[in-house]
């Protein structure tokens, strides 16, 4: 069995050249020799038949697991009940599963929790195929137990705008983002590629509450205008939109705070 | 390639425990409901997380998510899961055992009844998948669904290899070879302490782009020789430290690689003393049962022996680690996931 796990492994691996089960074993009993003569109880004959039979353990794991990916790739099935759910991607577990003796008795706690968890799993594939995130927060939002979570913290947002015409800001952060440095990126006009963009907004966060400072000029055209809000590793964290009506221009720069906290922490 | 600084393990390994330990509770409890019924079940459902432990999974998961360039937040949510499907588990292996203490107090269903800790149970791990779906905030969807997949595959691993542990002490199975029990602990132990968090912290890291499957080599060697080490921690450890009651192993049948070594070395009349210690329930052990077969373990080298395997197996890890970490820019993180072969097998 040893051999032919060897050989199987050896030329069948995914791993990419220059892998080999062999000297994979070697570097390893070298390594595990350095730790047991810190030990000062050389036993390597324990050392390596544990390391042996741990690599071929693995690989013929490894091994099933690539050959019932294969079968799903030529569409033989070969899975049972709760496997079923998973034919329909294109990317099926290497995991060979546990023969029928080991697969019928699941524990105490898996028996409630599996189902609900493939039914999330096959709901959840329905949306991830296009289907706008905004939908998707709805349809989440639908099994949001909010009144139970007394101690979640909602999202800190305060906005200062000035400007000459009524403005309306609407900030999405995602939960969390209040304490992290952020920036904003410059609002594009929804629907004229010709308006210049909004720049200049400044994003402070201090003591878990962000700062979003927007000063707008005499000139901009009015309109609606979106752009992403990032930290400073350039991930997206929310998005800012900010409308600016047309017609006469406020009596005075106009403060507008509205924020909408897109989840709870 | 692996540090000359591999042999000793400075302060990273428990600094970054500590560190993302703490962030991971912190954020944890704010996924406990405070709400009715307390006394019954939400008190209880916080009961083992906030009895402490070293957050060894949770860190894992978001170091790898950081050494392979993700922030902090990306991995700290399921981060959450994995340590609340954790603590479900403990409360459930605790009762499927008959353990009777956790983390250096009475086990839940001791002081509960074991019905209501079989709901605390399950709401614990019903609980972990809030943070999971609060993922596609920061994730967004598609990655989001693999995470679950991912967990759905962990935690069926998990059953399975629970199951073949449970299994061979009900039918008090005698000829269990070491190649079984690694078979038992890659599910049992090594899918959630291990290979778990690294995939899930590599696929965050790279936005799904990573190849998952490198990281079950690795987190196998380095999760089997982590069990290893608890299994000795739970024959030669100190309580204090250890939190469960010593010997607890044996009084509790586990097929453990000492007893797997004792099984093969004994004499026929020893094999026979034991196979009819094992047939009897746990209550019918004796303390004496648990005295002879230490020392029978120590005559026939048993510990040492598990000892040699464990130091096999974490070399084992380290090569592994050079072959899916090595590529990777130098950082904290990186450090400490190197670092944790020598520490699992050096732990106290």
């Amino acid at each position: 069995m040893r051999n032919r796990l060897n050989a199987e492994a050896d030329t069948a691996s995914s791993k990419g050249a220059g892998y080999t089960i062999g000297a994979a074993i070697d570097d390893s009993l070298r390594t595990a020799r350095r730790l047991a003569e810190t030990a000062d109880k050389t036993v390597m004959g324990a050392v390596e038949r544990g390391v042996e039979t741990a690599y071929t353990v693995i690989e013929e794991y490894m091994l099933r697991g690539r050959e019932t990916a294969r079968r799903f790739q030529q569409g033989t099935p070969g899975r049972t009940d709760m496997n079923e759910g998973r034919q329909g991607e294109n990317r099926p577990y290497e995991n060979p599963w546990l023969s029928a003796q080991w697969s019928a008795p699941m524990s105490m706690m898996m028996a409630p929790w599996m189902p609900m968890m493939k039914m999330w799993q096959e709901s959840m594939a329905t949306f991830a195929q296009g289907t706008p995130m905004a939908s998707m927060a709805e349809w989440m939002n639908a099994f949001t137990p909010g009144a139970a979570y007394g101690r979640s913290n909602g999202t800190s947002v305060i906005v200062q705008v000035s400007s000459q015409a009524p403005a309306a800001v609407t900030v999405e952060l995602d939960a969390g983002a209040e304490s992290m440095k952020l920036s904003a990126a410059p609002l594009q006009h929804a629907s004229s590629r010709s308006a210049p963009a909004l720049v200049g907004i400044r994003i402070d966060s201090k003591d878990g509450v962000a700062r979003v400072r927007i000063t707008v000029p005499t000139d901009q055209p009015a309109g609606l205008y979106r752009g992403q809000i990032q930290d400073d590793t350039g991930m997206r964290r929310g998005q800012l939109s900010l409308e600016i009506e047309s017609g006469a221009p406020a009596a005075a720069a106009k403060k507008t705070t509205r924020a909408r906290p897109r989840k709870k922490a | 390639m692996a540090s000359a600084g591999i042999m000793t393990v400075d302060g990273l390994v428990p600094s970054i425990l500590e560190e993302y330990g703490a962030a991971t509770r912190d954020l944890l409890f704010r996924y406990l409901p405070d709400t009715e019924p307390r006394r019954y079940l939400y008190d209880l459902v916080a009961d083992y997380p906030r009895r402490g432990g070293r957050a060894f999974r949770p860190s894992l998961c978001i170091a790898t998510a950081r050494a392979f360039g993700a922030p902090f937040e990306a991995a700290v949510r399921s981060a959450v899961s994995i340590e609340l499907i954790h603590n479900a588990m403990l409360i459930h292996d605790d009762i499927e055992d008959e353990s009777e203490e956790r983390r250096g107090k009475p086990a839940l269903h001791i002081t509960q009844g074991v019905p209501i800790s079989i709901n605390v149970g399950d709401m614990l791990s019903m609980l972990a998948m809030r943070p999971l779906v609060d993922n596609r905030t920061l994730l967004g969807p598609q990655l989001t669904l693999r995470i679950i997949e991912e967990t759905e595959r962990m935690a069926r691993e998990s059953a399975e290899g629970q199951a073949m542990d449970l299994g061979w002490r009900r039918d008090n199975v005698m000829d269990i070879t070491e190649s079984d029990y690694l078979q038992m602990v890659l599910r049992k132990t090594c899918w959630l302490t291990t290979i778990h968090p690294t995939r899930i912290g590599a696929l965050i890291g790279t936005r799904g782009t990573v190849d998952a499957e490198p990281f079950i080599r690795f987190g196998f060697f380095l999760g089997a020789a982590f069990q290893i080490q608890d299994d000795l921690l739970n024959l030669e450890g100190d309580w204090r430290s250890y939190g469960k009651e010593l010997g607890g192993d044996i009084h509790e049948g586990k097929r453990t690689l000492m007893l797997i070594h004792l099984l093969e070395n004994a004499t026929s009349d020893e094999h026979d003393r034991l196979h009819a210690m094992l047939a009897r329930p746990r209550a019918q052990r004796s303390a004496d049962d648990v005295r002879w077969v230490c020392a029978r373990m120590k005559a026939y080298g048993c510990m040492d022996y598990a000892r040699q395997v464990a130091h096999g197996l974490a070399g084992a890890a380290e090569h592994e680690f050079d072959l899916i970490y090595g590529s990777l820019p130098d950082s904290r993180d990186k450090r400490f996931i190197e670092s944790l072969p020598s520490w699992v097998i050096e732990r106290a």
